[in-house]
């Protein structure tokens, strides 16, 4: 049966409960207010020691700044929800409703428009027509795709993002997106999501291909987004 | 106003006789003991089958429950 211990009041640290008689103790929790405001920086700790004096265990709590005070509370798995530093990830978006996708199955460069663009690190994506979308930290990306038809007619159709490494001089596919899914006559949204890439050449230009099998379609819209999901240029 | 903070605590550590669980401050860097901190309200939820007659020790205290 789990009981409470306490001490009422204040009183100074080190503050210690001694086992008083044979028998177990297996505490649960703990908790206590520690006021810091004459002392300088501190981590407050709740620590076991054996019946010889030996340090068992120490927890420790986040650090408490000179003067400052806490109030905390130990429980097994209480670590999860420490102090934590909060994901940012680096992204850019595109979104532009007025594209030309031609028929047939030729390759059409896509070339983004800046004022489509946006990003919340423009050091890591920059854009311009002439180079496209260019990655200027090494890492791990992901992209995906989203292209709406605007005519019933196209019967398939898909886009392609190919990666254009100028240090090398040549293109590689890093990701190929959706084909149609077989449905012909409706309206038709292809949405794609690629793997994760690697872009491990600084500096890296990535320009977006369209190809469309059917008529063609001049009023397409086209949504497009990237995050840096590890700015580590090593293997998964 | 203190900050709230939670930490965790190790399970399932049994204590026995002359064992003792030690509210402390430590310093950052070297560990070792910091003066001038107080500390109010500390309480343990311990698990025993120790008397509540018996658990009392030093300025620490069994919490009275419902009908005590």
């Amino acid at each position: 049966m789990s009981k409470s211990i306490a001490v009422l009041g204040s009183d100074q640290v080190p503050l210690a409960y001694t086992v008083p008689v044979p028998g177990t103790l297996t505490p649960l929790t703990a908790s206590a207010v520690f006021n810091g405001s004459g002392a300088g920086a501190f981590l407050p700790a709740v620590s076991f020691y054996d019946s010889d004096g030996n340090l068992i265990t120490r927890a420790t709590a986040p650090e408490v700044a000179a003067g400052g005070s806490a109030e905390v509370s130990w429980f097994p798995g209480g670590e999860l929800g420490g102090t934590g530093t909060a994901f940012a990830s680096s992204w850019a978006t595109l979104f532009d409703n007025s594209i030309t996708v031609p028929a047939g199955a030729t390759y059409t460069q896509y070339d983004f428009t800046p004022a489509a663009f946006y990003t919340n690190d423009s050091t890591t994506f920059t854009v311009d027509s002439t180079n496209g979308l260019k990655l200027n930290s090494d890492g791990w990306y992901q992209l995906g795709v989203t292209l709406s038809w605007s005519v019933s007619s196209a019967a398939t159709g898909y886009a392609e993002m190919l990666w254009n490494i100028p240090n090398i001089g040549h293109r590689t596919s890093y990701c190929v997106f959706a084909d149609d899914g077989g449905v012909v006559g409706l309206a038709t949204t292809y949405h794609a999501w690629g793997f994760p890439m690697k872009a491990a050449t600084v500096g890296s230009h990535g320009k977006l291909f369209l190809r469309q099998f059917g008529s063609s379609d001049a009023d397409c819209a086209l949504s497009f987004g990237i995050a840096l999901l590890s700015s580590s240029s090593g293997n998964f | 106003m203190a900050q709230a903070q939670i930490a965790a605590l190790p399970p399932n550590v049994d204590l026995d006789l002359s064992c003792q669980i030690v509210f402390e401050a430590v310093d950052p860097t070297s560990g070792s003991p910091v003066s001038g901190v107080t500390i109010a309200d500390a309480l343990l939820r311990v698990e025993t089958d120790i008397a509540d007659s018996q658990l009392a020790s030093g300025p620490f205290m069994l919490v009275p429950g419902p009908g005590a």
